[in-house]
């Protein structure tokens, strides 16, 4: 508590022209004249005076000394005298009034060779003490540390009264919209010579980061200070809807909490690839779909069990055309979750078979996936309307060189089309079903027989 | 059978030396943001090229030639996307249609309510005045000899019309029960349309199958051959692949803008 007093200040008169004090009240400077009351405070209280000594000369001028002398007084923020104080320039100080027992107090202000009269009056009061920090003096700061967003912290509070008569405490109360209490008194409190009586301030924060409050004792005000940490994110578990991948497909991705989140926030979730085989190269197939790519972002409400996606609880997502793991990860702040889900090389796949007649040739065209990358052989059996077999037999192609090019420059993962002429002698019309077979390391795959 | 065809085993031969495997290129989307990309890809794995063109307000693709249209332009590309051909055209969008050959035939532009047709590489006028026909234009077809074929969205429901191209002649005309837009018409003759639960895909037979949709259609748009591009309201788009044996849905991937 800084207040106003005014004094005299008898001048050393080297100085009486140059060095004036003023003390500061409410932000504005009044000369002292002669005895300066600091005014009363309770015991145990404390109460800061400000004091300016403002050089009004052309010239610098010297602080030689500065000093109080008298019981329950004492100098706060003051410089270490000499100190110079530029024309026109000012030295702010404090003189702390700390009364120990109640009654009447004086000092002597010495500054340079001039000296002033302070004096203050201490009326009894109770002592405020918190649990592990001892008595308060007015103005201090006590702590509540860090406590989640809907948790709770509580100090305790011990109120005595040190003096031998008994004492009103008339107004207990807290500030601060994070802060509730004094619990444990009732007011009006009266407490008897050396009795006390307990309380608690409870911190329950509702925003996050630093909150402050007040605790108000009569006059005096103690500062609460707490801070507010959201509560940790759950974890997250990721679900595959189907559990079990295979190449070609489309599925679901939800991602459940493992509690009822308490706070809100935002994850990521990736999507990543380890081929079977070392080296096969990108699947660029293999991704979330919206947005498209590897990485999509979701967000969890605060009371929620599902965390959410662009457009509701679910992401899609593709497998590709390769066979490997994907692997899933979850990543909601500290905790993650991660799902490495198998697919299986498999035989080669076809999206797409059309046959159409040319002049004197028939155009078959393909279109699959080997997840393998390693078909080796095509096999075209041609059949009439009756059924039966057409020339000498089935054609069979060795064709792996030529897929392994195109597959190492194609980077679809294991996408193709592939177009297959066959010049024919004859009517193309005494044509009338293909049966083609495919074969990869994975086994073969033989087509319904198709007509055209 | 007294004399079967044979194939020439040569096929092995040539294959060998000259061995035609491709990236399988479904077809053309125009993305989000108005960007013409290529699809690649099979069915449920689908992979966006890169962006080709920017600004396309329409386009539509018949797994062999892609018509595109930009503010004042309209682009034939082939099914690699090389510009065969380029075209002045009225300002804004386009509803095109192909032959089924998937060689353009068709472009009308809603703007000014002009039919053109594509002939020997230009895009020339038909005198036909769809100002006349009660309803705007959703979808057109080009139908075999020489009629256009246009569902119009009028008052209170879908008609499909089939027009003579040389005389403007309504030759037959239908209303759609319970279609709504959007509405697709194919060069096979199929007819896809918007229905409250979803899609209805009417085969040239007149048979009708239902496709049910996770909201409500807002665009259709012929992604290839057999392929109909579907944006839904509130976002999401899916390609629906029409076959004879059952249609088949799978989500498409979104392109970030």
């Amino acid at each position: 508590m800084a207040r106003l007093v005014a004094g005299l200040l008898l001048l050393a008169p080297g100085l009486a022209a140059q060095l004036q004090l003023f003390v500061l009240d409410g932000g504005s400077e009044r000369a002292v004249k002669g005895v300066v009351d600091l005014g009363a405070i309770d015991a145990a209280d404390t109460l800061d005076t400000i004091f300016r000594l403002r050089n009004r000369g052309t010239r610098p001028a010297t602080l030689e000394t500065l000093s109080v002398a008298g019981t329950g007084f004492s100098l706060a923020g003051a410089p270490s005298a000499p100190v110079t104080i530029v024309a026109d320039g000012a030295l702010d100080f404090r003189v702390r009034f700390r009364p120990a027992a109640y009654g009447s107090f004086s000092a002597i202000l010495t500054v340079n060779a001039d000296t002033v009269f302070v004096r203050g009056a201490a009326v009894p009061g109770p002592v405020l003490s918190a649990e592990g920090a001892g008595v308060l003096a007015s103005g201090a700061t006590v702590e509540f540390g860090a406590v989640e967003r809907g948790a709770s912290g509580m100090r305790r509070f011990v109120l005595g009264n040190p003096t031998q008569g008994r004492l009103d405490i008339a107004s207990l109360a807290v500030s601060g919209s994070a802060y509730r209490g004094p619990i444990g008194v009732t007011l009006p409190l009266t407490l008897a010579a050396r009795e006390s009586a307990g309380f608690e301030v409870i911190f329950e924060p509702r925003a996050s980061g630093p909150q402050e409050g007040a605790l108000l004792l009569n006059q005096r005000s103690f500062r609460l200070l707490g801070t507010c940490v959201e509560p940790p994110l759950p974890r997250p578990q990721i679900l595959l809807d189907p559990p079990a991948l295979h190449s070609g497909q489309q599925g679901k991705l939800s991602i459940r909490l493992s509690s009822a989140a308490r706070t809100s926030g935002s994850g990521q979730l990736r999507i990543e690839f380890i081929p079977n085989v070392p080296g096969l190269g990108a699947d660029p197939a293999i991704q979330f779909l919206s947005p498209a790519g590897r990485v999509v972002t979701f967000t969890v409400e605060e009371g929620a069990e599902r965390a959410r996606f662009a457009g509701g609880t679910e992401t899609d997502f593709q497998t590709g055309t390769t066979a490997g793991a994907i692997v899933f990860t979850a990543q909601l702040g500290a905790e993650s979750d991660q799902v490495s889900a198998p697919v299986a090389p498999a035989p080669v796949a076809i999206d797409s078979v059309r046959v159409s007649r040319g002049g004197g040739e028939l155009e078959v065209r393909l279109v699959g996936f080997d997840n393998t990358r390693s078909i080796s052989q095509l096999t075209f059996a041609f059949f009439d309307p009756g059924g039966r077999p057409v020339g000498s037999g089935p054609v069979r192609v060795e064709v792996a060189s030529e897929f392994r090019r195109y597959f190492e420059s194609a980077g679809l993962g294991g996408v193709f089309a592939l177009k297959a002429v066959f010049p024919v002698t004859g009517k193309t019309a005494d044509i009338a079903a293909v049966e083609v077979e495919l074969a990869n390391s994975a086994g073969p795959t033989r087509l319904e027989r198709i007509r055209f | 059978m007294a004399r079967l065809a044979e194939i020439v085993l040569l096929w092995a031969a040539a294959l060998a030396a000259q061995p035609d495997i491709v990236p399988a290129r479904i077809g053309y989307i125009r993305d989000a943001t108005n960007r013409l990309r290529p699809l690649f890809g099979v069915s449920a794995n689908f992979i966006l090229g890169e962006a080709e063109h920017s600004g396309v307000l329409s386009a539509a693709c018949s797994g062999r030639f892609v018509l595109a249209k930009t503010e004042d332009t309209v682009m034939l590309l082939d099914e690699a996307g090389r510009l065969v051909e380029r075209w002045t055209a009225p300002a804004g969008p386009a509803l095109f249609a192909f032959a089924a050959d998937g060689t353009p035939a068709l472009a009308f532009f809603p703007g000014v309510s002009e039919l053109m047709r594509v002939e020997r590489g230009r895009l020339r006028p038909v005198a036909l005045d769809f100002r006349a026909l009660e309803g705007q234009p959703l979808t057109i077809a080009l139908e075999a000899e020489g009629r256009v074929r246009a569902v119009l969205v009028g008052r209170n429901a879908l008609r499909v019309r089939s027009i003579r191209l040389a005389t403007g002649l309504v030759e037959e005309e239908r209303e759609l029960d319970g279609a709504a837009a959007p509405a697709l018409a194919l060069p096979d003759g199929t007819l896809v349309y918007s229905s409250s639960t979803g899609l209805v895909v009417r085969r040239p037979d007149g048979g009708e199958e239902p496709v049910g949709l996770p909201a409500r259609a807002l665009t259709l748009d012929q992604l290839s051959e057999d392929r109909v591009g579907v944006r839904l309201e509130g976002g999401g788009r899916f390609a629906l692949r029409l076959h004879p044996g059952g249609h088949r849905l799978d989500r498409l991937p979104e392109a970030t803008p």
